[in-house]
C-alpha cells in the first residue's frame, strides 16, 4: 500500500479516535467498549503513522489528534451554558495562612534540593543506564543517546517523588535512594 | 478495584504541581511565549531584513565563489575555525555565510551582498534558549525548566483523577473560577503529547551538555567530542598548515548527482584554509524528523562518507530528531501552525495556573491584589515588552540593546504592579498597551 494512503489512514484513525472518545465521555455511564474503541483508534493512528513514515508519520498523526481535540474543545467553549457552580478552593500550602510560620528557609532548601541537588543523581543514573547498555552489548551511539534522554526524565521523576514527600526526612530518603545507580557506574568509570 | 489514586496522593500531587508551577511559573511563561513566537524564526528573519537577496536555489559554482570571497574578507583576522553556508530553502530562501565573527549574505552569483542583520530574531531565540544568560548556564536553566514541565505533567495528571473523564467538559461561561480551571485542565490534557515532546526534547538539548560532560570526564579523559562522535559523526583530523580553499562546488555537484532527492540546508567547512579542512553537507530528508544527514567530503570535494543520522544506529536517529521535533519545522506551514496553536496553549496553561492558585486563596479569604498585579505584569507585560524590543529594533537599528530593553522593561512593569493602582485598572492598561505595541511593531515591520 502506498505510504500516502497509510498516512491518510493514520490521520483518519487519529481524528476518529478523538470523536469516539468525545462520544464515550459524554455519556452518563462509563462505556468500556466505546472507551476501548477510542483509545484503540488512536493507537491505530500512531502505528499506521509509523508504518507510513516512521517517527515523522506518528508525529503528524498525533498533531491531527490533538488538533481534533482542540476543535471539540472550541465547540464546547462556544456552546457552554452559563453556570455558577462553585470553584474549588483546595489548599496547596505554598504560602502561610493566618499565623502559620513562613518557613522561608525550609522552602528555599526544598527548592535547592529539587531544582539543583537532584541533578547529581539524575546524571549519575543516566551514566549508569549508559554503562548498563554497554554491558548489554548496545552500540556506543545507542548507549549515549539513551543516557541523554534518560537524564531529564529521571530528574523529573525524582523531583516529583521528592515533592510528594511531606517531610524533609522523606525527601532526603528519596534523594539518597536515587543515588544508588550512580555508585556502580562511578566505580566502573574510575576503575577503567 | 479502581485505578484512581488515594485522596492523600491526589492532595500531595496537587501541592507538588502548585509548588513547581509557582516557583518556575514566570520563567516557564517567558520560555513558552518566546518558543511559540520562534516557531516562525526563518520568516521573522525575512521580515526583519526584508532587502536581503533571495533565491530559490544557488549554483555550486556560486557557492564556491561566495566561500572564497568570505574567506578573503576574513583576511587579517584570526583564522575562523568553521565557516557555515546557509543554503536557500523554502522558508528562508537566502544564502548566508557565517564565520566565527561575522555573517554575510551572498547573492545568486556568489558575490558578497552585505551583512546579515537579524539581531531581533537572534535575540528572541537566545531568550528562549538561554533567557539571555550567557554560556552553558543559561541553556542549563532552560533545560531544567523542561524537566519541570515533565514533572508538572506527571503531577497534574495524578492531582486530577477525573482529568481524562472530564476531558471535553469546558464550562467556559462560569465566572467563579471553574471556567479558568477548566481551560487550564482541558488544554493541558489535550496538548499533553505536545507538551511532553517539547519539554523532553528541550530538556535533552539544554541539559545534554551536563550528561555529556560527565560521560567525557568518566570515560574519555574530558574529551567531549569523543562522546558526541558516535552520535553525530566525526570531524577530520586537524592539520593547521595552510592550504587553498576547499572545493565546495565539487561536493555540491556530487550531491546533485547522487542525492537529488534531499534538500541541502548547510555547507560547513571545518578548519578552512588548513590542510585538515573538511567539507560537510547537511541535507534534509523528506518525511523524516532528523535535522538531516551529514555528508562528508575532503578538501578536493571527494566523498568520504555519511555520519549515519538518517540510517545509522537508532540512538543516532533519535538524537538527530530532537531538534525538529522541538522547533516544529518538520512539515512546512501546517505543522508550524499546529506548533503555534499548541505552543500558545502551553503558554496559556502557564499563565492560568498561577491565576487559579490566586483565585483559590482569594476564595479562602486571602485577597492579594499586589501578587495578582505582579502576575498580570508577567502575563500581559512580557509580550508587551517583547513587542517593544521589536519596535526598538526597527527604530534604533540592528545594534539596539534588545536584551537590556526586555529585562529592564519587564522588571519595570513588575515594579509598577506594586504602585497604588487598582488591580482592574492595572490589568486593563496592560491589555490596551499590549495590542497597541504589537500593532506598532507590525506597522514598522511592514513599512
Amino acid at each position: 500500500m502506498p505510504s500516502d494512503m497509510v498516512l491518510t489512514i493514520a490521520v483518519v484513525a487519529s481524528v476518529a479516535g478523538i470523536a469516539v472518545l468525545r462520544l464515550a465521555w459524554s455519556r452518563a455511564r462509563r462505556s468500556m467498549p466505546l472507551n476501548a474503541a477510542g483509545w484503540g483508534l488512536l493507537l491505530v493512528g500512531f502505528i499506521a503513522g509509523w508504518i507510513a513514515a516512521g517517527a515523522w508519520g506518528s508525529s503528524v498523526a498525533a498533531l491531527w489528534a490533538m488538533g481534533a481535540a482542540f476543535v471539540a474543545l472550541a465547540w464546547a467553549a462556544l456552546t457552554a451554558p452559563k453556570g455558577k457552580a462553585p470553584a474549588s478552593n483546595r489548599r496547596v500550602g505554598m504560602l502561610p495562612e493566618g499565623n502559620e510560620p513562613r518557613r522561608i528557609g525550609g522552602r528555599l532548601l526544598t527548592f535547592l534540593l529539587v531544582g539543583v541537588v537532584a541533578v547529581l543523581p539524575s546524571v549519575g543514573a543516566a551514566l549508569a543506564i549508559g554503562k548498563l547498555g554497554g554491558l548489554l552489548g548496545w552500540s556506543t551511539a545507542n548507549a549515549v543517546a539513551t543516557a541523554l534522554f534518560a537524564m531529564p526524565v529521571i530528574w523529573g521523576l525524582i523531583a516529583y517523588a521528592m515533592l510528594m514527600e511531606t517531610g524533609r526526612r522523606g525527601q532526603l530518603k528519596v534523594l539518597a535512594l536515587s543515588t544508588i545507580p550512580t555508585w556502580p557506574a562511578l566505580a566502573a568509570g574510575l576503575l577503567a | 478495584m479502581t485505578a484512581a489514586p488515594e485522596p492523600s496522593t491526589v492532595k500531595r500531587a496537587l501541592s507538588a504541581h502548585a509548588a513547581i508551577g509557582l516557583v518556575a511559573g514566570a520563567l516557564l511563561y517567558i520560555v513558552c511565549l518566546t518558543g511559540t513566537v520562534a516557531v516562525f524564526y526563518p520568516e521573522l528573519q525575512r521580515i526583519e531584513q526584508a532587502r536581503a537577496p533571495e533565491m530559490a536555489k544557488i549554483a555550486p559554482a556560486a557557492v564556491q565563489r561566495g566561500v572564497e570571497a568570505a574567506l578573503q574578507a576574513e583576511h587579517g583576522a584570526p583564522l575562523t575555525t568553521h565557516l557555515y553556508v546557509h543554503m536557500p530553502v523554502p522558508d528562508l530562501p537566502r544564502a548566508t555565510i557565517t564565520s566565527d565573527t561575522r555573517a554575510t549574505h551572498i547573492d545568486a552569483n556568489g558575490a558578497l551582498a552585505g551583512p546579515e542583520e537579524i539581531a531581533w530574531s537572534d535575540f528572541l531565540v537566545a531568550l528562549h534558549y538561554t533567557l539571555n544568560v550567557p554560556g552553558l548556564v543559561g541553556m542549563t536553566i532552560v533545560g531544567v525548566l523542561g524537566v519541570m514541565i515533565l514533572a508538572l505533567a506527571l503531577s497534574g495528571v495524578i492531582a486530577h483523577p477525573r482529568i481524562f473523564r472530564d476531558a471535553f467538559l469546558l464550562r467556559a461561561r462560569n465566572g467563579s473560577g471553574v471556567g479558568l480551571a477548566d481551560w487550564h485542565n482541558r488544554m493541558s490534557v489535550w496538548s499533553l503529547p505536545f507538551s511532553v515532546a517539547v519539554a523532553l526534547t528541550g530538556a535533552v538539548i539544554g541539559l545534554g551538555s551536563l550528561t555529556v560532560y560527565a560521560m567525557a570526564l568518566l570515560d574519555h579523559g574530558g574529551d567531549i567530542q569523543a562522546v558526541y562522535e558516535p552520535l553525530f559523526g566525526e570531524e577530520g583530523k586537524p592539520d593547521k598548515r595552510t592550504a587553498p580553499p576547499p572545493n565546495v562546488a565539487a561536493a555540491l555537484d556530487y550531491m546533485a548527482q547522487h542525492h537529488p532527492e534531499v534538500t541541502i540546508t548547510y555547507v560547513t567547512l571545518h578548519d578552512p584554509l588548513t590542510r585538515g579542512q573538511e567539507t560537510q553537507i547537511a541535507a534534509e530528508h523528506e518525511r523524516r524528523l532528523i535535522f538531516g544527514e551529514t555528508y562528508r567530503f575532503d578538501a578536493g570535494g571527494r566523498f568520504i562518507g555519511v555520519a549515519g543520522t538518517s540510517d545509522g544506529e537508532l540512538g543516532q536517529q533519535a538524537a538527530a530528531s530532537t531538534y525538529r521535533l522541538h522547533f516544529g519545522n518538520f512539515g512546512g506551514l501546517p505543522v508550524k501552525l499546529a506548533y503555534i496553536l499548541f505552543g500558545a496553549a502551553l503558554t496559556v496553561i502557564c499563565a492560568t495556573g498561577t491565576y487559579i492558585w490566586l483565585g483559590k486563596r482569594r476564595r479562602r479569604g486571602h485577597d492579594e491584589p499586589r501578587l495578582l498585579k505582579a502576575w498580570d505584569a508577567v502575563v500581559w507585560g512580557s509580550p508587551m515588552v517583547l513587542a517593544l524590543t521589536l519596535v526598538a529594533r526597527f527604530v534604533l537599528g540592528n545594534g539596539a540593546p534588545l536584551t537590556a530593553i526586555f529585562w529592564i522593561g519587564s522588571l519595570l512593569v513588575v515594579a509598577l504592579a506594586f504602585a497604588p493602582i487598582a488591580p482592574q485598572r492595572f490589568r486593563k492598561a496592560l491589555q490596551v498597551l499590549l495590542p497597541a505595541v504589537c500593532l506598532l511593531a507590525g506597522g514598522l515591520a511592514l513599512a
